[in-house]
């Protein structure tokens, strides 16, 4: 008699991993039928392994028709994906073409009121949150026939264990650092959610999508708890979540449980499979099963299926794996903490009891870091070491070790925003500057009394240098428009809640509106409302109807009109109302009576996508020409066509021409004057003349979709903006890319105002962003003399400053009128020193022919040569009382000069090749000077009798460049060797040294406060430093050849460098500290309630200054 | 015969207005075209723009009778077409890049151009054949849904089971009865696009 087949089940499990070998062996073997089954499985499996990610990632087929208007403010394309929780759609928003994911949630997923209340409730906080590693909720609502939907941001990505698995780099070091560094923006995007209060509770690979950039996205927050009461919708009793990432405490269904540590868990889950390619536990059993592993099976450390995976990596999945939700990170930014620690070569928080194990990870990061932070950190250790040798005072070994954190962040931060990753850098930068309690707006910014502080304020100057960013502020939603103030001190924005501010350029808010609440979410559009939102444009039941927002009120219409129109807008005089019909046909409405004022198109022109360009006083519409597509528009006033029509060419192959590139061809744009126009043609723009209305011309520089254009009221810039977050300011009729960076996000809006250098941007994440145009607008240039500048001095009254250079001439220049006051021809050879007196009356100048003389700076005359016959001049000081003035140079010759009498004083004489360098002490009393011979150290003499006081030993190599501090009690020294030395200047004893200059130093200035040191030199940036510290602060490249001169206005705020460039740099830093100001508030707004809740290290109050 | 062949295709090209034809072709390997693209490091948008341009500078050279069979196969063609259209987008960038921006990879070589393509290739018979498989099976919808859950999705029987209410034992038949299935169909599928490539 014939035995039973085993059933399916077992044979596959037997088939593919030998489980229940005896039994189902020995049938099979007499089986022919489960044998031929077996072999089936086998190769099932091979070929599923490659088959089912492509089909996974091809589109699938829709299932059923879709109706495009099914969600109003929404045009539906096609169907994404289909779950248990609902549809998805790809969608536009129709009043912005904006790319969008709609999810439509089963009908009827409630079971009550209160269960849609809670769920509007938590959408409602998901749509508030605004973090790159989170999709952004636009709205939810309800459906005409009552299914719930939520409409997001549309993510272009595949899920993140598709991702991992295709995309990252093979088994080792490299791939587990990226997969890391995935995990960071996910975690980092859960806090952010966290921080905020919601729970996303079924976080699995499908919730986060990675884009073709490489950056993660969690979807789906807030929708995880509804969906999973919904008794329906839920499979499995209290359960929520998906089972193979739940939490233990989700498996009991224990509701208080679950929390921010469920999220850690789900995390902790993909991340263990990121790494090892394999679930923690077994998955294929029952449910049942399922959550006993949850509970009880301790997941196999990771380093067992990845050879040499750092055990900090490991302990950071385990952790994230505990049962306890109470002995996992207690929310996901503690974990993105210690993974963004972990990247740095710093410290994880998962293990920090031991101190030996603290100087381990510190010590282990010295070997790959810069010469500069090294030096920084072993002091850092040395001090960590002292300390926990002492184990006195377990504070201060902490308070240490904190210290080295931060500096490291902060430098982190500048390396990122040196290598082009601008976003996180600002973010990490701020991050600090918050903790640390920088306060932009303080008069002290930059000069803080607090050395953490003046550090995090560099970063963040040096960071804005590089970002014409004058402003961003933020607002509740996507922004609707922005504009300019006349004079640009201010700037308005609204967003698409209806609500309105202005800001003033330091980022302040000067008045506001509230966000309108009379209306349901997806009908605020403000481009449906006059600028005064007394009137709004709206389209229910068939008809078209001019309402009072605020009561509702109809005060024009219903003007029926039977089938939904695609589109419409009211301008923001509230003057006329534009529908895009349904068949395609544009006509404008009176704003106040709805009456016909004209038809633009008919239906034939099949106008296929259109925009009003209120602040143009404009209307473009891309249409079909026959056999072409082409763009054509009016101005709003007279609403007259402009007479050229812009037309694009037939794309090639097959398909009918003209509809093909109508469907490329997005968001046309028409100068104020109609002589351009412009459209969007995939990632590149099309310009059009109007005296060539068949030759557009193809501009690339955009990496994406171009998404916004915007010509300048004066039709001399277009502005475009891309998907992938880029704007660039095109030249008019050069067509010229003038400038291009990043915004971080996608722009919706715009104002430029070409007169003021500015351009203002919204965008999608709801900030409002202002940009000065133009080169280092914080910069200006005033030309240089041929061949460039050696010596460059400024006036104690700051007023006036003075340059010589190669061509031996010298340049009075006044600071006010920013004029050259006169050029004065004075010297044979090249000018190698100039100083003022005290009192500004004399301008000195020194030359390699031999020659001091004397100058009156006010009427460029000579007053007096004082010598003439000396070794080439190449240094020289005026002493602070005004009586004597120092000269020094070839052959190591010092000397200075009764400048009342004019008598010489004893020479001093350093026996150097050359003296290029000397200085009177702030109060007279001594005169330094530096040697450039490496064998020769810097000599510091009592100033009145000349007699020598001490040598400065410690460089290694010729010593150029030379300072007295504020106060006088410390001088600066740069040399050869890459060291600035600071030394006691009443007993030469070195007190600090700062290493790896990058540059060799030629000249140095303190501020007035003696808290920064600012150095030029041999490579063209700027070097900042902390005398305090001792540490490098910031680099700012400016110049292209050397440097030789530096100067700083008395008051600090005026930087002037040159050198062998054809230009003089004036530096605004209170220009260039503006930005700081700008960005301040936003980020002190979103970063407070992170910083207040999930700073695990207690480190939230600033410290107390520290010298 | 689930599809024509691509010599069939290829023939059909010859008369421009063929209209069928043209699309068959698109259809076939616009997809791979793209795929390809985006793997090369272009952006979705840019890949769909090099897929257009590829296609249409395939057709152009194909009318004028430059693409000649013995010459090679259609595959080495259209490697050649889209590598030589996204080198030239490379360029286009490259003259008008600014600042830092870090600039798309250099192009890979020859025989690393053709492994992408198979693969991509492969990867559009796969979907093509789940396409097929869904129209053309006669099982119902919750087997076809359970093979979907648990063979493509790998979610474990028991979830899909219960997802589609059928027993767990049945979605492990419905797995290997229609993979069995979807390999005949890859099968059938790879012999046509292969013909004449």
């Amino acid at each position: 008699m014939r035995e039973p087949c085993p059933p399916p089940a077992t044979l596959e499990l037997f088939a593919l991993r030998g489980e229940g070998a005896a039994a189902v062996e020995d049938h099979v073997a007499r089986c022919p039928a489960c044998r031929e089954y077996i072999d089936d499985a086998r190769e099932n499996e091979a070929f599923l392994g490659r088959a089912a990610p492509a089909i996974l990632e091809a589109k699938p087929a829709p299932r059923e028709p879709i109706d495009p208007h099914a969600v109003e403010g929404f045009e539906l394309v096609e169907e994404i994906s289909r779950g248990g929780q609902g549809v998805v759609y790809r969608a536009v928003q129709a009043a912005t073409h904006r790319p969008a994911a709609v999810k439509m949630l089963l009908a009827g997923a409630f079971a009550s009121d209160r269960q849609r209340r809670r769920f509007e409730r938590e959408v409602e906080i998901a749509a508030r949150l605004r973090h790159p590693n989170v999709v952004t909720v636009f709205e939810s609502g309800q459906t005409p026939d009552g299914r719930p939907f939520v409409a997001m941001e549309f993510v272009n990505g595949v899920p993140i264990d598709r991702y991992v698995r295709d995309r990252l780099p093979e088994p080792g070091r490299e791939r587990t650092d990226a997969v890391l560094r995935l995990f960071l923006a996910i975690a980092s995007g859960v806090a952010a959610a966290h921080s905020a209060g919601v729970i996303h509770r079924d976080l699995k690979p499908s919730n986060i999508l990675v884009d073709a950039d490489g950056v993660p996205r969690v979807l789906d927050f807030g929708l995880a708890r509804p969906i999973a009461n919904h008794p329906e919708a839920s499979l499995t009793h209290e359960f929520a979540g998906t089972p193979a990432y739940a939490a233990p405490e989700q498996f009991a269904g224990d509701g208080a449980a679950i929390g921010t540590a469920t999220d850690v868990y789900a995390l902790g889950v993909m991340l263990y499979n990121a790494l090892t390619g394999r679930h923690p536990y077994p998955r294929d059993g029952s449910l049942a099963e399922l959550a006993r592993h949850a509970a009880s099976t301790d997941p196999p450390p990771p380093s067992r299926f990845v050879r040499r995976l750092p055990s900090d990596v490991e302990t950071i999945v385990l952790k994230s794996l505990a049962k306890d939700p109470a002995r996992r990170y207690r929310s996901a930014g503690s974990m993105a903490a210690d993974i963004g620690d972990y990247l740095s070569g710093l410290p994880i928080s998962a293990r920090r009891d031991s101190p030996a194990y603290v100087l381990h990870r510190l010590a282990k990061r010295h070997r790959g870091t810069a010469a500069a932070a090294l030096v920084v950190l072993l002091t850092i250790v040395g001090a960590v070491v002292g300390l926990a040798l002492l184990a006195s005072d377990l504070d201060h070994e902490r308070r240490a070790a904190l210290d080295a954190l931060r500096d490291s962040r902060i430098h982190r931060a500048r390396l990122m925003a040196a290598a082009g990753e601008l976003d996180q850098a600002e973010e990490l930068l701020w991050r600090e500057a918050l903790l640390a309690g920088v306060r932009a707006h303080d008069p002290d910014f930059g000069v803080e009394q607090n050395a953490l502080q003046r550090r995090v304020s560099w970063g963040l100057i040096e960071y804005y240098s590089r970002v014409p960013r004058a402003m961003r502020v933020r607002m509740g939603g996507a922004i609707d428009w922005v504009t300019i103030a006349e004079d640009g001190s201010e700037v308005g924005a609204g967003d698409v809640t209806g609500a309105s501010g202005v800001w003033s350029r330091d980022g302040r808010l000067l008045r506001s509106t509230p966000p309108l609440r009379v209306l349901p979410l997806n009908n605020h559009l403000t481009s449906q409302y006059s600028s005064d939102y007394a009137r709004h444009v709206r389209y229910a039941d068939g008809s078209l109807r001019i309402v009072d927002p605020r009561s509702g009120a109809t005060l024009a219409g219903p003007l029926a009109i039977e089938r939904p129109p695609r589109q419409f807008w009211m301008t923001r005089d509230g003057g006329y109302v534009v529908v895009w019909d349904n068949d395609r046909s544009v006509r404008v409405l009176d704003g106040r009576t709805l009456d016909e004022r004209r038809v633009l198109l008919g239906p034939e022109a099949m106008a296929f996508n259109m925009r009003l360009l209120d602040g143009q006083g404009t209307l473009a519409i891309v249409c079909v020409a026959p056999p072409a597509a082409c763009v054509r528009s009016w101005r709003l006033d007279t609403l007259l066509e402009f007479p050229f029509r812009a037309t694009y060419p037939p794309a090639p192959i097959g398909l009918d021409a003209a509809a093909n590139s109508i469907n490329s061809l997005t968001i046309p744009a028409v100068s104020a004057d109609g002589r351009w126009c412009a459209a969007g043609y995939g990632g590149s723009i099309l310009v059009w003349d109007a005296a060539l209305p068949n030759e557009p011309s193809v501009l690339l520089g955009h990496s994406a979709s171009v998404v916004h254009l915007t010509f300048s009221a004066d039709a001399s810039r277009l502005i475009s903006v891309g998907t992938d977050g880029s704007t660039c300011v095109w030249g008019l009729p050069s067509r010229d890319l003038l400038h291009r960076w990043s915004n971080g996000s996608r722009g919706l809006a715009a104002d430029i105002r070409t007169d003021l250098g500015l351009l203002a941007l919204g965008d999608i994440r709801g900030f409002a962003t202002l940009y000065e145009l133009g080169d280092r607008p914080w910069l200006h240039a005033a030309p240089a003399p041929p061949m460039g500048i050696m010596a460059l001095a400024v006036s104690r009254d700051g007023r006036t400053y003075a340059w010589g250079g190669q061509a031996g001439s010298i340049t009075v220049y006044d600071a006010d009128s920013k004029r050259a006051m006169h050029e004065i021809d004075a010297h044979d050879a090249l000018i190698s020193a100039v100083c003022f007196s005290p009192d500004g009356g004399t301008l000195y100048s020194g030359s390699v022919d031999g020659a001091v003389r004397a100058w009156n700076p006010a009427t460029g005359t000579l007053e007096r040569t004082i010598f003439e016959g000396l070794p080439a001049v190449w240094a020289l000081s005026a002493s602070p009382d005004g009586r004597s003035l120092a000269a020094g140079g070839l052959g190591g010759f010092v000397c200075a000069w009764d400048t009342t009498t004019w008598e010489a004083r004893p020479f001093l004489g350093i026996e150097s090749i050359r003296v290029p360098n000397l200085a009177f002490s702030p109060d007279g009393a001594l005169l330094a000077a530096v040697s450039a011979h490496p064998d020769v150290q810097p000599c510091v003499w009592n100033a009145r009798t000349g007699d020598p006081l001490f040598r400065l030993r410690g460089h290694t190599r010729e010593v150029r460049a030379l300072a007295f501090s504020p106060d006088g009690a410390t001088i600066a020294t740069g040399s050869d060797d890459l060291t600035i030395r600071i030394w006691d200047a009443q007993t030469g004893s070195l007190l600090r040294t700062i290493t790896g200059l990058a540059r060799d130093p030629f000249e140095l200035a303190f501020d007035p406060t003696g808290r920064i040191l600012y150095c030029v030199g041999r490579s063209p940036g700027l070097g900042v430093y902390d005398p305090i510290a001792g540490i490098e602060l910031a680099s700012i490249a400016v110049h292209e050849g050397l440097v030789f001169g530096l100067a700083l206005s008395p008051d600090g705020r005026t930087l002037v460098t040159g050198g062998e460039d054809d230009f003089i740099a004036f530096w605004s830093l209170d220009h260039l500290f503006s930005y700081v100001r700008g960005n301040a508030s936003r980020w002190e707004e979103q970063l407070a309630d992170d910083l207040a809740h999930d700073d695990p290290r207690g480190v939230g109050t600033p410290r107390g200054p520290n010298e | 015969m689930l599809t024509r062949t691509t010599t069939r295709l290829i023939e059909g090209l010859r008369d421009p207005a063929n209209a069928e034809a043209w699309s068959g072709f698109d259809a076939r390997y616009r997809p791979v075209l793209i795929a390809f693209a985006a793997r090369l490091g272009f952006s979705h948008d840019d890949a769909a723009e090099i897929a257009q341009q590829s296609l249409a500078e395939f057709a152009r050279a194909y009318r004028e009778g430059r693409y000649e069979r013995e010459r090679g196969r259609l595959s080495s063609w259209l490697i050649g077409i889209a590598r030589n259209v996204a080198s030239g987008m490379r360029r286009g960038r490259g003259a008008h890049r600014v600042g830092g921006d870090t600039m798309l990879g250099e192009m890979p070589d020859e025989p690393e151009l053709t492994r992408i393509w198979s693969q991509e290739r492969e990867r559009a018979i796969f979907a093509e054949a789940m396409t097929i498989l869904h129209t053309t099976s006669q099982a119902n919808e919750s087997t076809l849904r359970a093979f979907e859950l648990f063979a493509i999705r790998g979610v474990p029987a028991e979830e899909a089971a219960a997802e589609c209410g059928i027993s767990v034992d049945a979605v492990y038949l419905a797995k290997s009865r229609l993979t069995k299935r979807l390999r005949e169909i890859v099968r059938e599928l790879t012999t046509a696009y292969d013909e004449g490539e």
